[in-house]
């Protein structure tokens, strides 16, 4: 698949030239949203076949909800898309009475120029109140004849179930590893961007799936960096997030496991004025622990400690009592595997 | 000079006087520093939604302040610029009021003045981001996308976790490191010598170690001592004591032994007392008292005695973050460190899963 954001016949550059990347590289047709190849194909059926249900697509940041919804308008309305949908998201007052006028309004306007259902958007739903989702209920199945609705959110645990029936849903995962890779690598193209391999695969281990922070991270080393002139490697793009680097973690580990008190703890204290956070590094630290092989009981102790240092981080005390209480921790954990390990041979 | 002249000049808070201007002047934070003199460089265009965050005192205002006046020439600046802080209201209403139909206005194209570029955006400066209510925030989401081609928003936070996460997603981030020793001692000193304060550099040294690397409290802390001696005669220990608030040696001295060695709970309630009557930070105390607990040659606890205190200790201060009372939690920790000292032979029951 290929990369055309420009808007036909326009030099791209001159049109999108003053652009933050995330919206330079917004998807603009319903191809060239990625990973989500069955819902794309769904929705293009649905739309084909004039058939289209209420929407609601949910999932985390940066997964392409709006970008879809809005590629699904432009291919269903083309220059009338104006006329046609009508977007309302959090910042708009959403109070019952706002949302029932604005889209009684909207819903009952006559449509002069165009045939087929409007679409009303919904973006950031899960931020109404749940008297308003109640009163939206009615409003949905009055209109029901020429308009559709399409929800969007992150939580979906925030929609009533009411509302959730009305719909069908879309779940809008973490894009997969190697769709990220490969649009990451058109993008630097078009950009200029000299970048390493690990670069790359790097800034994916670090977006969770998010393809928007792909790009914010993938754009702010470029900014970064570019003075330098030379490529973007791995440990830029590591340095430029202020996450610890995989060898970093693992030194960490060596430290907590096999050094004495106060000597971890002022290593660690190195690691902190170097830059590195004290919840980035639990975070990264829980990860390799999954993969050890600790007994039974000290694991439990482990993961419920590391828990508590981080919600204790979570409230923004200063690093000091946590770090050396995480020292503690593993020197804890050691212990009681030690005592279960006797416990099971004796 | 007359009476009222020398009050406003002795009343310049030198955290104002002395932030830096220029981007550049924003010592230590080398990744965003360049990003930004970059992104200046090239006429801003597409810089993107900027989120600040790190430990107090690192220099995020200072570098959002210095950005904004070096896009925009200073008679643009008020019309250009938003900035709204934590003494703003952060409810929903703000983002639907200010922020939102500050966001919308158009600006134009971008000119050349000066031969420099002035790009076509507005730029709201959301400090202290981390205190906006979470529905607030929400309702962020959409307007960032929407307006942001005529708005960039930089949003300034300490603790990044309580910033949702599609808001993050929709920024670039940089965290702002913590100030080496040597980046304060520099500035400490430069500032002493321009205000003609004389401090030894171990002094200077002492004020860096007592505020755990936040520059504004170190400038603070030596503003405030300034003023208890003289001008021109030396600042000592004492001054900076006072300054930064920190818990007397004798009553740590005081705490640490009403706990291991008189194991004594009328000893370790007189000591809270004090701590507690005298107006000294809990947090202190504990931060003071864990750092002597991991000095060189402490042998008063072993390993696993010293594990569960510091756990102990961390909880306790958890417990303050939340608005818990000092006095309990300080006697829960010194009744604790009484138990645990006694308990050197038998540590696993110090640890319950
Ligand atoms: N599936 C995708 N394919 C291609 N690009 C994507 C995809 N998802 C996200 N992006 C990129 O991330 C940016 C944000 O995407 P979008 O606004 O659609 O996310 P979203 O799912 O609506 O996120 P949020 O829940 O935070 O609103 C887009 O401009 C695009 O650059
Ligand atoms: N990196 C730095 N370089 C130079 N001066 C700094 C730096 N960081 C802090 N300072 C000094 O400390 C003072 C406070 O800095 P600033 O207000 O920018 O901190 P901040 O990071 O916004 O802190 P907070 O999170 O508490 O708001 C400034 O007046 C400046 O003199
Ligand atoms: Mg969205
Ligand atoms: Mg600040």
């Amino acid at each position: 698949m290929v990369v055309k954001m420009e808007v036909d016949g326009k030099d791209p550059k001159a049109v999108k030239k003053d652009l933050m990347w995330i919206e330079k590289y917004r998807p603009t047709s319903m191809d060239d949203v990625l990973s989500h190849q069955d819902t794309v194909l769904t929705l293009k059926k649905l739309i084909d076949g004039k058939r289209l249900p209420h929407l609601l697509f949910y999932g985390p940041p940066g997964t392409g909800k709006t970008s879809t919804i809005l590629a699904c308008a432009r291919e269903m309305y083309g220059k009338t898309l104006g006329s046609m949908v009508l977007e309302l998201n959090a910042s708009d007052d959403r109070g019952i009475n706002v949302v029932r006028d604005q889209i009684k309004t909207f819903a009952s306007t006559k449509r002069i120029f165009s045939s087929g259902v409007k679409l009303i958007i919904l973006d950031e739903a899960d931020a109404m109140t749940s008297a308003a989702q109640m009163a939206l209920r009615r409003v949905i199945e009055k209109y029901t004849q020429n308009t559709r609705f399409c929800m969007i959110c992150n939580y979906v645990n925030k929609i009533i179930p009411a509302l959730q029936s009305r719909c069908t849903r879309f779940r809008f995962g973490p894009l997969k590893r190697e769709d990220l890779i490969a649009r990451l690598g058109e993008i630097c193209k078009i950009e200029n961007v000299s970048i390493e391999d690990e670069a790359i695969s790097a800034l994916v281990d670090l977006s969770e799936g998010d393809m928007r922070k792909c790009l914010n991270i993938l754009q702010s080393t470029d900014m970064a960096e570019a003075a330098k002139n030379g490529r973007i490697t791995a440990a830029a793009v590591y340095a430029n997030t202020g996450n610890p680097t995989p060898a970093e973690i693992e030194e960490c580990l060596q430290w907590l496991l096999n050094d004495d008190f106060n000597t971890c703890s002022r290593k660690l204290s190195g690691l902190l004025e170097k830059g590195l956070a004290l919840s980035d590094i639990i975070r990264e630290i829980h990860k390799f622990m999954m993969l050890s092989s600790l007994p039974t009981k000290a694991r439990i102790f482990l993961y419920k400690e590391l828990g508590e240092i981080e919600f204790m981080l979570s409230k923004g005390v200063h690093e000091k009592l946590p770090l050396n209480a995480l020292v503690g921790v593993f020197k804890a954990t050691a212990m009681l595997a030690v005592e279960e390990g006797q416990g099971a041979t004796g | 000079m007359d009476i009222g002249d020398r009050a406003s000049v002795l009343s310049t808070p030198w955290v104002e006087k002395y932030r830096p201007v220029k981007i550049k002047d924003v010592a230590h934070q080398t990744e965003v520093v360049a990003a930004l003199e970059q992104a200046v460089e090239r006429g801003g265009g597409n810089l993107p939604h900027l989120l600040f965050y790190g430990p107090p005192g690192t220099g995020k205002t200072s570098l959002a302040l210095a950005l904004v006046r070096e896009i925009f020439p200073k008679e643009i600046l008020s019309q250009r610029v938003l900035e709204l802080n934590a003494s703003d209201e952060r409810g929903i209403r703000v983002v639907r009021e200010k922020i939102k139909g500050f966001a919308q206005g158009a600006v134009g194209q971008a000119k050349v003045k000066d031969g420099k570029t002035i790009p076509s955006f507005k730029v709201i400066i959301l400090d202290e981001a981390d205190a906006v209510t979470g529905e607030a925030q929400t309702a962020l989401r959409r307007t960032m996308e929407t307006y942001s081609t005529v708005t960039r928003f930089v949003l300034i936070c300490n603790y990044i976790s309580r910033i949702i996460a599609p808001l993050a997603s929709r920024c670039a981030k940089f965290r702002f490191q913590p100030l080496p020793t040597e980046v304060s001692f520099n500035r400490l000193s430069m500032i002493c010598k321009s205000e003609q304060v004389t401090a030894s550099e171990d002094l200077l040294k002492l004020i860096i170690t007592r505020t755990n690397g936040d520059l504004r409290k170190a400038l603070m802390t030596l503003q405030s001592a300034s003023r208890m001696v003289p001008h021109g005669s030396e600042i000592g220990d004492k001054e900076i004591a006072l300054a930064s608030g920190e818990v007397p040696q004798e009553l740590l001295e005081r705490f640490r032994s009403a706990m291991f060695a008189d194991s004594s709970f009328e000893n370790v309630q007189s000591v809270v007392d004090d701590v507690v009557l005298g107006g000294y930070p809990a947090d202190g105390l504990l931060h003071q008292l864990c750092d002597l607990l991991v000095e060189e040659d402490y042998a008063e606890l072993d390993e696993l005695q010293k594990s569960a205190l510091i756990m102990k200790m961390a909880r306790a201060e958890s417990c303050l973050a939340d608005g818990a009372s000092e006095r309990l939690q300080l006697l829960d920790v010194g009744a604790r460190g009484m138990y645990i000292s006694k308990s050197r032979e038998n540590s696993s029951s110090l640890f319950k899963v």
